[in-house]
């Protein structure tokens, strides 16, 4: 899914290209260019290794080989793969963070605790 | 003199050498320091410092401040975590608190609430400057002698699959919304489209916003009518080129060769 | 059977309670309060008032012991406390200063 073959792909967004705004769908993505702004996607959205995405994210799941500056929230999933460079606050059901990756930020996965430490957790 | 025995089962063998196990049954409330690694199973309340890894196996729970070489959770850690090398959470662990390390690996599954900083490593630079062009991609053949555009300008350089049904409109800082959508800020709305082939020697793609309802790649046109988008698309040194001339001579080039320009304007090849 | 380890270069500064077996290598700073057997190691080093069901003791122990079974002094052991359970062996070259109380 990293590298969008020629057939059956979902949209791409080059790398020579960039988008200035907002930038919404309801299908899957994938960026290998520049997206500054805000990112509203109904689908997948995979920022390949060279795209950089500086913008606030809501999406159904997204993978990240490249960089992404910004507020992640996905209704699924989150995963930032090896070589990654990932910024800002993330919210998911289910997170995921390869070996190599760099992340810097929040991590906020909604979770019950053992009773008994949910005080001792005062998040 | 005999020895007793115990009369309860004996007593267990000491542990690999350099490994210290907590057992499930132990409850720790204090202070953990050492230089070798450590196993917890049952509950620790304190502060952990050890040289080497720690594991929290599953089943075990800890809530305190945890430093060491590793971290490997499987069980509960309510508390910071700062690694020398790395915290790995596995499937099934759950972490309330700040990790700090120069490595992370959150396995699908793992639960984790809190603020990750990692140290060392910090290669690329998050901080793309908004304006900057000069990020090194992919490289293309830049075209007219001008990098990659000014800041925030859209260049259309990639031929997308044909397979693509939809295609994205790069939009530079126009006025003029190229989306259908109403928003504030230029609005790239995901229709359909393929960018039409390269045309002459690498020139630029079209890349720009098509009429909805077509599925033929649009050409790059001298046209009147032209979308705000398109001729920035065609021209990536210029972002406004309307009815300048050398812009009209570059959108000119970008003309699908098959297709030829219409209107007056010659096809200036260069 | 559950194996709790606390290995040579640990320090615990704490309590350590617990329904299983406990062996110290290292040191333990506190209080020690389990339901099973205890084994000081001679590199073990407990500062710290214990209580358990027995205990066999080969390194240093600076408290008072109290085991609901036994106790057991083995000889290179240094013990500096209170001893107090129904069954207690000190061994040849064991050392020990403290009071001896075998009422469970």
């Amino acid at each position: 899914m990293p590298s969008p073959a020629p057939s059956a792909t979902p949209c791409v967004l080059g790398s020579q290209i960039s988008v200035h705004g907002t930038l919404t769908g309801e299908e899957d993505l994938v960026v290998e260019g520049r997206v500054e702004g805000n990112v509203g996607l109904a689908g997948h959205l995979v920022v390949a290794e060279p795209g950089v995405v500086e913008a606030n994210v809501q999406v159904e799941s997204i993978e990240i080989h490249g960089e992404v500056t910004g507020d992640i929230v996905a209704s699924r999933a989150i995963t930032i793969e090896k070589g990654a460079r990932v910024t800002g606050n993330v919210r998911a059901p289910r997170v995921v963070i390869r070996d190599g990756a760099h992340f810097q930020g929040t991590v906020e996965m909604q979770f019950d605790l053992p009773e008994g430490l949910s005080k001792t957790a005062h998040r | 003199m005999a020895t007793l025995r115990p009369k309860t089962s004996s007593l267990p063998s000491p542990a690999i050498d350099g490994t210290t196990v907590i057992g499930p049954a132990i409850s720790v409330k204090g202070r953990i320091e050492g230089k070798e690694q450590l196993h917890i199973q049952g509950r620790v309340d304190g502060m952990i410092r050890v040289s080497e890894a720690l594991v929290v196996e599953p089943g075990g729970i800890v809530v305190a401040e945890i430093s060491a070489k590793d971290v490997v959770i499987s069980g509960t850690v309510v508390g910071n975590v700062a690694a020398s090398n790395c915290v790995t959470l596995n499937p099934g662990a759950k972490l309330v608190g700040d990790i700090r390390a120069p490595r992370l690996v959150l396995a699908d599954g793992a639960a984790f609430r809190g603020n990750v900083q990692m140290s060392g490593e910090p290669a690329r630079e998050v901080e793309r400057a908004r304006t900057t062009a000069s990020r090194p991609v992919a490289s293309p053949p830049v075209r007219h002698g001008a990098p990659r555009v000014t800041p925030g300008r859209a260049t259309a350089r990639r031929p997308t699959p044909s397979a693509v049904p939809r295609v994205e409109a790069a939009t530079p800082a126009k006025p003029t919304t190229s989306g259908s959508r109403e928003e504030d800020d230029v609005t790239a709305v995901i229709r359909h489209q393929a960018l039409t082939p390269k045309g002459a020697d690498g020139a630029v793609k079209a890349n720009r916003r098509v009429p909805t309802r077509t599925t033929q790649p649009m050409v790059l046109r001298a046209q009147p009518k032209q979308q705000p988008v398109t001729e920035a698309a065609a021209n990536p040194v210029t972002t406004d080129s309307r009815t300048e001339g050398p812009a009209r001579r570059a959108r000119t080039e970008a003309v699908h060769p098959r297709i030829p320009p219409r209107g007056k304007r010659k096809l200036a090849r260069r | 059977m559950a194996n709790t380890v606390i290995g040579s270069s640990i320090v615990i500064d704490g309590e350590i309670t617990g329904d299983e077996d406990l062996v110290v290598l290292g040191t333990v700073k506190g209080r020690i309060s389990l339901r099973e057997n205890i084994l000081v190691e001679s590199s073990g080093t407990v500062e710290a008032d214990i209580e358990t069901a027995t205990i066999t003791i080969n390194g240093t122990v600076t408290g008072d012991v109290h085991a609901s079974e036994r106790i057991e002094l083995r000889n290179d052991c240094r013990v500096v406390g209170d001893i107090r359970a129904p069954r207690i062996l000190i061994a040849d070259g064991a050392s020990f200063k403290g009071n001896v109380d075998m009422e469970g």
